[in-house]
């Protein structure tokens, strides 16, 4: 049997391990605080401020990038297609995603398996910016090999402009952005699938539940907490489709297809065509004022998880 | 020259070192430069550098561009002052925009920005020098006095070259050139039954004819993108008797005028010419860097562009043949297109530069009647110099076959309106004050042509107020920092815009 040592000792002991606990914390909390902290809590500075982000003349405004914000237009219409991307974005990948990790993961085994996990995520691995270049090749409407595909199958007689025509452009950037990432939210349902103890499966069989009972009564409820996790890191990476519309579009035509990430680039550092200085200071407020309602966003989508997982818990019990 | 002379020279019809520059357009693209081409750039001038490598500290001289036509003149002359000078390590960058705008401002940051550099596209000179980014060149340049009176008089501008007397940059060469033209492919035009060399566009009805004759064949008739399409109507509403500037503003009456009927009428008309199915689909995103690399292999029938475009189609399409011709006008007649002699690309001197002398040298040699004739002859012509000797002593043998003709349209076609940095110097504490309109020209532009604005009259109207608001509201700010500027400035009631405005016309307003 082991003895306690001393209450002395042992204070000691463990004075020692936290100290080794911090010291090896230190250099990612340098680093995170460098990288994350300081630039956040600088953006927060900065929206409180008219800076054009080069120069010492940081003038101080209190809220009026924030007000101007609010009054304008072309930022609530890209807070919107934003929104668009997570609210339309999200469940459509996170569905589609589960679908075919069930297939893979019951339907389809072996080798055949692996080759379709890995076609699916090789997107995910390729820069956005270059996809996005590529893509454009692609899609163009005037000997792109899509429009030749769609033309000489007599689907259209003229040309589709997936990322010029304004009705087209977001719905063409999100199904891209879509495709792209696709594979991330793949994998992570297929991991989720794992948690799934064969047994559960086996003693559903032997009670003579189809594949479809299955399903709703044994995958699903346990799916349900990674869903949660799933369905946020998803948003999250929704709201990051810069670099692709960036590439693809730069937001246009005339701002059809401009996301909030978008906005902020081109206030903070695109010159404009009538050569303005940029405005970080109002971009960081733009930013700021995102991030916050994303936020709030995220915490209402997890509260509205906890109040379903609390439900279900009530009508299991 | 004795040889203790510390100036040093390159024999004439001298053959320098390979220069392979893909000449590009005004857009902000990445430009190849330093490879091994064996493109030979060749030059009548002397190319003398006053510079004693013994008695200074210069080691090196780095420079920092967005490359493009310029580049096929500035990349020799520093690569030649290295040969020179074999102690000075030199570096021409000319690697586009994009890398200006990122590379240069960090380097003023920890201390290691070129030796000479562009501004970013984003900055104004004011800034630069408010917060010692750069230096004025007038206590460095040896003799500068002489070295100022080789330009014309009107070369060196208070707001974009002299802020508070003092001189911080120069004009490389001359604004006086073409945006946009007709650029016409044999191959297109032939297939359309259309004889080549193509005699004559001269209407907008012909235009719209051959565009529509080409584009039945299968090949689309007209190839522009959003980047340029503002500059494509401005010229033709200019073709209509529109009196605008690059601006949109009309400098007889010092109002923005892009809701003006003859505007209206350009915008129509190529709204009309989209509707025939003639414009290339997808225009809206076609980048100009690959609008220019397909339109030689079939892409479009008729570009509406620059003559940026020919240095390229004759490195990559030798065989690629073409009819330039000018903007056709909405009737036949003949007109005037105004336009601003700012000079164009200015280079400016670091201010924490330890290689002053280097980069001074090849600063003044450039700025000579020598240097400005390299300019033009390495250029093939396509640069044109403020100095017109320089253009008119310039080897013809060296010109590129299409720079004359290019050149001379814009001699006949376009003429220098009135400016109010020239009539103000303290016009540059206004360019400092004045914000952005948002959305600009461009961006309408594209929302009318998609249908996003309807009412194109309406939302050019929009735009003329906010213009006309963010103009008054910097000229109160310029007044209340002390500037002496009044709004009545803008107006030039004696400009007759089929002659270039002169330093007597600006004498004649009675100031």
């Amino acid at each position: 049997m082991a003895v306690a040592p001393p209450p002395a000792r042992a204070s000691r002991a463990r004075r020692k391990d936290l100290l080794w606990i911090y010291l090896f914390i230190l250099p990612g909390l340098a680093l995170t605080s460098m990288f994350i902290f300081y630039p956040m809590g600088a953006s927060w500075y900065f929206s409180l401020t008219e800076w054009n982000g080069f120069s010492d003349a940081k003038a101080f405004v209190g809220l009026a990038n924030y007000r101007e914000l609010i009054g304008d237009g072309f930022f609530w219409g890209s807070f919107g297609r934003s929104m668009i991307f997570v609210l339309i974005g999200v469940p459509l990948r996170v569905g589609l995603a589960l679908i075919l990790a069930i297939v893979l993961n019951n339907v389809i085994r072996g080798r055949l398996s692996t080759f379709f996990r890995t076609v699916f995520f090789l997107p995910v691995m390729a820069a956005a910016s270059v996809i996005g270049v590529v893509l454009t090749f692609v899609l163009s409407p005037g000997n792109g090999p899509i429009a030749l595909l769609l033309e000489t199958t007599g689907l259209t007689d003229t040309p589709v402009e997936f990322l010029s025509d304004p009705d087209l452009a977001l719905w063409s950037t999100l199904l891209l952005h879509t495709w792209k990432n696709f594979g991330m939210t793949l994998i992570y349902w297929l991991a989720a699938l794992q948690t799934v103890p064969p047994e559960y499966y086996e003693a559903a069989e032997v009670d003579g539940a189809g594949a479809v009972q299955r399903l709703i009564r044994i995958t699903l409820p346990i799916l349900l907490p990674f869903a949660v996790i799933i369905i946020v890191l998803t948003a999250n990476e929704n709201l990051h489709a810069f670099a692709l519309i960036q590439a693809l579009t730069g937001g246009g035509p005339y701002y059809a297809s401009e996301v909030v990430e978008v906005y902020i680039f081109r206030t903070a550092f695109a010159p404009d065509a009538a050569g303005g200085v940029p405005r970080l200071g109002y971009a960081s407020a733009a930013g700021c004022f995102f991030g916050m309602a994303t936020l709030i966003i995220a915490l209402l989508q997890a509260w509205a998880l906890k109040l379903v997982a609390a439900q279900r818990a009530r009508l299991d019990r | 020259m004795p040889d203790d002379d510390a100036r040093t020279t390159f024999r004439r019809r001298s053959v320098l070192g390979a220069t392979a520059v893909m000449a590009t357009g005004l857009s902000a693209c990445s430009v190849e430069t330093g490879s091994e081409s064996g493109t030979e750039g060749r030059t009548s001038s002397d190319f003398t550098f006053e510079f004693d490598a013994d008695a200074t500290d210069s080691t090196q001289l780095t420079w920092m561009d967005s490359g493009d036509l310029k580049a096929l003149f500035i990349e020799p002359v520093i690569a030649e002052f290295g040969e020179q000078h074999p102690d000075i390590t030199t570096k021409y960058d000319g690697a586009g925009w994009e890398q200006v705008n990122q590379v240069v401002p960090l380097g003023i940051r920890n201390g290691s920005a070129p030796d000479v550099f562009a501004l970013p596209e984003n900055v104004p000179p004011e800034t630069a020098i408010g917060e010692d980014w750069v230096r004025p060149i007038d206590d460095v340049i040896p003799d500068f006095e002489q070295w100022r009176a080789g330009f014309p008089e009107t070369a060196l501008i208070n707001g974009i070259h002299v802020f508070d007397g003092r001189v911080y940059s120069w004009p490389l060469n001359s604004t006086r050139r073409l945006d946009i033209t007709q650029y016409i492919s044999h191959e297109a035009a032939s297939a359309a039954g259309v004889e080549v060399p193509v005699e004559s566009v001269s209407t907008w009805e012909d235009l719209r004819s051959l565009a529509q004759e080409i584009t039945a064949t299968g090949t689309p008739g007209i190839l522009s993108t959003a980047d340029h399409l503002h500059y494509v109507v401005a010229n033709l509403a200019n073709t209509a008797g529109w009196l605008g500037n690059s601006d949109g503003m009309n400098m007889r009456t010092g109002s923005f005028e892009y809701s003006a009927p003859e505007y209206l009428e350009a915008l129509e008309f190529i709204r009309s010419m989209i509707e025939d199915g003639s414009f290339v689909p997808g225009y809206l995103t076609l980048k100009d860097a690959d609008a220019r690399a397909q339109f030689p292999t079939g892409l479009a029938g008729i570009s509406l562009n620059g003559p940026w475009d020919i240095v390229p189609w004759d490195e990559d399409h030798p065989d690629f043949e073409y009819t330039i011709l000018p903007l056709p006008s909405p009737d036949g007649s003949s007109y005037t297109i105004p336009y601003r002699e700012t000079g164009s690309n200015m280079a400016w001197l670091y201010a924490d530069s330890p290689n002053t002398d280097a980069a001074v040298a090849v600063l003044k040699f450039m700025g000579t009647l020598e240097g400005q004739r390299a300019m033009v002859e390495l250029s093939g012509g396509f640069l044109v110099s403020t100095i017109e000797e320089a253009n008119t002593s310039a080897d013809p043998e060296l010109l590129h076959p299409q720079a004359k003709k290019v050149t001379d349209m814009a001699i006949e076609y376009m003429r220098a309106c009135p400016q109010f940095e020239i009539r103000n110097p303290d016009a540059g504490a206004v360019t400092l004050q004045l914000e952005p309109a948002n959305p600009g020209i461009s961006a309408t532009i594209e929302g009318i042509l998609t249908g996003q604005l309807p009412d194109a009259g309406a939302a050019l109207e929009d735009l003329d107020a906010r213009l006309t608001e963010a103009m008054e509201k910097a000229f109160d700010e310029a007044r209340a920092g002390g500037a002496e500027v009044d709004i009545g400035e803008l107006q030039f009631p004696n400009w007759d815009p089929a002659r270039d405005y002169s330093a007597d016309d600006y004498a004649a307003l009675g100031e």
